[in-house]
Formats: C-alpha cells, structure tokens, sequence
C-alpha cells in the first residue's frame, strides 16, 4: 500500500494559481503593449524632431519674414488700424512659430530603430515594475518614477540604463511577494482589474496617436519614401521659395520707404 | 494658423508643455496642407506622334499652359520604336497621349493601328495608366470603335482643344499620388504594433 500523502490544494489557493497565471499572462500582454506604445511615442518624437529641424524651422523663417512686411506696411499707412491688427497676429505668429520649431534637443538618428535586445529589456523591466501592479499609492509613486525613467532609456536607446533601473528594481524590498493565501489572492485580482485598465488606456492612446496629424504626416512621408521622395526635403524646397519671395517682397517695401 | 478648438492629437508624447505642443501641431497641420499640394507634383507625359511636331508643341504647349501651376510636367519624347514599346512597359510615363496613324511607320494603316491597340493593351496592363488617344483616320469603323473602347479617352482628328483638355485633367485626377502606395509595416488590429 502506498503510503505518498500530498495535500490537495483548497479551492482558494488553485483560485489563487488560476488568478496567478491569467495575472502573468495579461502582465506579459501589457509589457509588449507598454513597449508597442513606447516605441510609437518614440518614433513619433523622432519625426517630429525631423519634421521642425527640416521644414519647421522655415515655416518660423517665412514668419518672421511676413511679420516684418506686415510692420512695414504698419508705417506706410500708421493710421489703418485693420493693418495694424494684421501685422500684431503676423507678429504673434513669427513668435509661436519661432517658438515651436526650435529644437534644443541634439540631432538623433534619422529614424527610432530599438534593438531587439532593448525591447526584450524593456519588457522586462515593464513587467516588473509597471505602476498598475502597485498595491499602495506609495509604491504606486515609486513605480511612475521608475517607468518614466524607463521609458526616457529606451527612447534614448540607453541599454545600461534599463539595466540599472531592473537591477535597482529587483533587490529593493517591493519586489518580494507573499503573505496569507486569502491576501494574496485578493491582491492578485486587484492586480489583474489594474492591468486589465491599463490595457485599454494603452490601446486608446496607440488609437489617439493613430489620428494624429503628426502620425499622418510621418506616414505620408514614409509613403513618399517608398516611391523614392523625400517627402520632407520637398516641403523644404517648396517653403524655401515661399521665403525668397516674401524676402524679395520685404527688400522692396523697404527700399521703397527709403526713397519716400 | 489653426482652429485651436480642435484637440491636440499629437501631445500625448510631443512635449510636457501644453502650449508648445499646440504650437508644434500647427506647424504640423501645415505641413500636412504643403502635402496635399506636392503630393502629385511631377507627371511624365508623352506625346506618341511621330513625324507631326506641329501638333506635338500645340498639345504640349496647351497641356503646360493650363496646368503648369499644378503639376511638375515633364515630357518624355522617344526616339524609335522600340523605345515607345519600353516606355509603355515600364511605368515611368504617368499619361500617354497618343496620336494613333502616326505612331508606328508602316504602308499599311490598319496595321499600325493594330500595333497601337497592343501598345495601349501594354500600358494598360501593369500599371493602369491613363491614355488619350487622337485619330486622324477613320476609314474603319471597328479599328476605331476598338481604339476607342481600349483607351481612356478618345478625340477624332481635329478636336476641340477645351475638350481635350478637359480630357487630359480627368487623366491627371486618375494619377495615384503616394497615398495610395500600400504601406507594408502596419497591419494587424489595434492600429500600431512593434515587430
């Protein structure tokens, strides 16, 4: 007669390694989509960045150009108050303009191009220390910090540091589990609602990313690319003789005023 | 600039500043309008008409005339036979205008309407672009009945200049600009995915 005794599990505790494993699987889910949205963010970023160096910065140029034509007309005729209305919005304008092309960042690379061993990096350190799996506001706090730095290393492509981030991570005191099984499990489901919620907060920001008008604009240009155009180096070319005339236009208004 | 009640799209990740995200996404929406007007700048156009370069510089000079605030138009000339053959095959010519009696050179006229009928079959087939074709003979009325099913348009010899012009604008709205060059990296549910 056999003598083996092995202890079936109650039903709280396979509930428990049911809820554990749907947990795991949905934390795997979130890391790909975390990494799906980063990656996005980023190459959004990476265009954008393109786009005002390359064709922004002339819009600001051709701006500037009109609101000084626009001033210049102010002294021809300094009592028409709609022309003086005209060249304060031309003016407000250069300066929005100016403002948002200019770019302090360094130049990056032409295109966002994560390595696959940063993404696997990435994943992981998501499924760590991801904010939805805090069981506290504090923690909750401690992992935002820790994900936003993340996220910053990976659109910088800085392997190292999602490295150091993942092994901060992994011997600070959060990263141990365990309790009581009816504890346990309720936290397991809480876990489980939090991923659930972040799920789709990532999904309707990938859609609203989706309709972005810089999304449309970097496909077009991807579009173009894959006829051989250069999308944004066209738009340059076409702003830079929008400048030359309204440079010409303002060297004329003012050679003018010199003769009257 | 702008109609600011619109929601920014774009600022989930452009900056942490709100107003500068705004003023970047007017930038951005001006962009996409430049877009709209590059989009289909450049047109190859040949004119098939061997030997009549009067009537080649009326159609060119009339096409460039009407159009050329529009378009990029460049004009494709061909120096032989075969070289039509290639061009019909091979996708850099946007719009074939097409004078049909005297694009190949052979006695017999109902032979190289013949030929033209392959030549419009061979421009057709790859890449579906638009053909407008003249024909100053008429003697056969089923070779003109065919010529005219197998091309786009089709004006007997001598046509109004307005309706071929009209003619050649639908051809120029038949052009795909770049959007609708299939993009081969996103497919698949929920709009973005990394690979």
């Amino acid at each position: 007669m056999k003598n083996d005794i092995t202890r079936s599990k109650t039903p709280e505790e396979q509930e428990f390694s049911r809820k554990l494993s749907e947990l795991d699987e949905l934390e795997t889910e979130l890391a790909q989509r975390e990494l799906d949205l980063a990656t996005f963010q980023a190459e959004l970023h990476t265009f954008e960045t393109r786009y005002l160096r390359t064709v922004g910065a002339r819009y600001a140029e051709l701006d500037e150009i009109q609101a000084q034509i626009a001033e210049a007309e102010t002294q021809i005729k300094p009592k028409d108050k709609k022309i003086q209305e005209q060249a304060a919005q031309a003016r407000a304008k250069a300066k929005e303009s100016a403002q948002a092309a200019w770019i302090t960042e360094e130049p990056r690379e032409e295109k966002f191009k994560p390595s696959e061993s940063l993404k696997k990096l990435y994943r992981e350190l998501a499924k760590c220390i991801h904010p939805d799996l805090a069981v506290d506001e504090k923690e909750r706090l401690r992992r935002q910090k820790l994900m936003a730095d993340a996220n910053r290393a990976y659109e910088e492509g800085d392997e190292v540091k999602l490295k150091a981030i993942l092994a901060e991570w992994e011997s600070s005191p959060e990263s141990v589990k365990g309790e009581g099984i009816a504890v346990d499990l309720v936290r397991v489901i809480r876990k489980i609602a939090q991923v659930k919620k972040r799920l789709g907060t990532i999904e309707t920001e990938i859609a609203h990313l989706g309709k972005s008008d810089l999304y449309k604009l970097k496909t077009k240009a991807e579009k173009a690319e894959d006829v051989g155009r250069d999308l944004l180096a066209e738009m340059a070319l076409r702003v830079d003789k929008e400048v030359v005339l309204a440079s010409k236009c303002l060297t004329e208004m003012t050679r003018r005023r010199g003769h009257t | 600039m702008s109609d600011r009640s619109y929601p920014n799209a774009g600022e989930l990740i452009l900056s942490r500043n709100r107003s500068l995200a705004i003023k970047r996404s007017d930038l951005v929406k001006r962009g996409l309008a430049l877009v709209d007007e590059l989009k289909r700048r450049q047109v190859n156009v040949l004119i098939g008409n061997h030997n009549y370069d009067d009537l080649t510089d009326l159609l060119r000079g009339c096409i460039e005339r009407k159009f050329k605030d529009r378009y990029d138009l460049k004009f494709r000339s061909y120096k032989d036979d075969e070289e039509i053959w290639e061009l019909a095959k091979n996708g850099v010519v946007n719009i074939f205008v097409l004078v049909a009696n005297n694009i190949f050179l052979s006695e017999d006229i109902q032979e190289r309407l013949e030929k033209v009928l392959q030549l419009i079959t061979q421009i057709k087939t790859p890449y579906e672009r638009p053909v407008i074709a003249c024909l100053g003979w008429l003697e056969d009325p089923s070779l003109v009945a065919r010529i005219k099913l197998s091309a786009d348009f089709f004006f007997p010899l001598p046509f109004r200049f307005d309706d071929f012009l009209g003619a050649f604008e639908k051809c120029l709205d038949m052009l795909p600009g770049f959007d609708e060059v299939p993009l081969k990296r996103f497919e698949g549910r929920a709009g973005y995915k990394t690979t």
